[in-house]
């Protein structure tokens, strides 16, 4: 019920943004930027890059505000572009994914060290090593399966919507689902 | 019931079950199966373990000048999309392949006009000659008038 209300606001907000209401973009961005880009990072591992195609998105989504008709959810049109875009960045851009810059890493692992209230230099060495392994996994798997996993698992999107983001069937997606969610298992069952 | 395992249509079941999003019918007969099923208990038991460790990884916080950096390339895209609207009209015209071909023809035509002018000039000329050829017969018809009239017979009388 929640989440219909929730679409039933990101769709009038974006039918406010196509009668020239840019206070309503304004609101949408405010709702759907961190997840966007999240989703972006996760699915490139790269925050610049992930931050550039976001903004790509939500450019798009301003542009085609004049033939928007809100037929399907807005986060579904709106993980259908992002996913779109780093689809294509990851076609465009195989190689650059296998190796995370140190940078990123440094960053992440600042974070952590705010949230942790500092951590032992090994327990930061261990945590950081673990999330190697977790990002190594997520970007080991299949492009399209690396998409779905992050859209189930982080977005909570329904398998409905991953299939039109996906442009696929439902069952597809439990079949793409599963498959992802095997290999996971299989690659981080060291980590137990 | 069928294990799911047993069942790769149906296996993302376990999925489900796992992230309770079920209905209650469903979710009681997954775990009566679950109970007696070491194959899906060990699924499950990883599968959990697999979510514990995606929820660790926490992506960092977006820039903080994520959006003014965004409305400033709207902007730019919009500046530009006038400019584009501005001359969508005469655009596809420009772009066909035949105007360089025009562009040459009226180049030849316009040369060809700017070299004409030369032949005014030679036609003032032949008209420059034709007027002194008149003058010239009109000279000698005044002669001729005035050699009738006697004005010459002296002239003529010492012939």
């Amino acid at each position: 019920m929640a989440a219909a209300i929730a679409l039933e606001h990101d769709a009038e907000l974006m039918v406010r943004v196509r009668e020239g209401d840019t206070a309503s973009f304004t609101q949408l961005l405010e709702r759907h930027r961190t997840s966007v880009v999240h989703f972006l990072y996760r699915m490139v591992q790269n925050q610049a890059v992930a931050e550039e195609l976001a903004q790509e998105v939500f450019l798009r989504v301003y542009k085609s505000r004049a033939g928007y008709e809100p037929s399907a959810k807005f986060t579904t049109w709106l993980f259908r572009i992002a996913t779109h875009l780093a689809l294509n960045w990851i076609r465009d851009n195989k190689g650059s994914l296998q190796t995370q810059s140190l940078d990123e890493q440094i960053l992440e692992g600042a974070e952590r060290q705010v949230r942790d209230r500092a951590p032992s230099v090994e327990q930061k060495m261990v945590r950081e090593a673990r999330m190697e392994e977790i990002r190594k996994a997520i970007r080991l798997l299949p492009a399209k399966q690396r998409a779905a996993v992050l859209m189930h698992k982080y977005e909570e999107l329904e398998y409905s919507q991953i299939a039109k983001v996906l442009e696929c069937s439902e069952s597809a997606v439990k079949s793409l689902l599963f498959r992802a969610y095997e290999t996971l298992r299989a690659r981080l069952a060291h980590l137990r | 019931m069928i294990c799911p395992m047993q069942d790769r249509e149906n296996a993302a079941i376990l999925l489900d079950y796992c992230d309770r999003r079920l209905d209650t019918d469903l979710m009681r007969r997954i775990s009566s199966h679950v109970e007696v099923c070491v194959e899906c208990q060990n699924v499950l038991a990883a599968q959990r373990q697999v979510w514990s460790a995606l929820d660790a990884w926490e992506p960092a916080p977006v820039s903080t000048d994520f959006n003014r950096r965004l409305y400033a390339r709207i902007e730019r895209e919009e500046a530009a999309g006038f400019w584009k609207r501005l001359f969508a009209p005469v655009t596809p015209v420009l772009l066909r392949p035949a105007l360089p071909v025009a562009a040459a023809c009226l180049l030849v035509v316009g040369t060809l006009l700017f070299q004409t002018p030369q032949e005014p000039s030679l036609g003032k000329q032949a008209g420059a000659e034709l007027v002194d050829l008149d003058q010239v017969e009109k000279a000698l018809d005044d002669m001729e008038m005035l050699r009738q009239m006697g004005v010459f017979a002296g002239s003529e009388g010492g012939v």
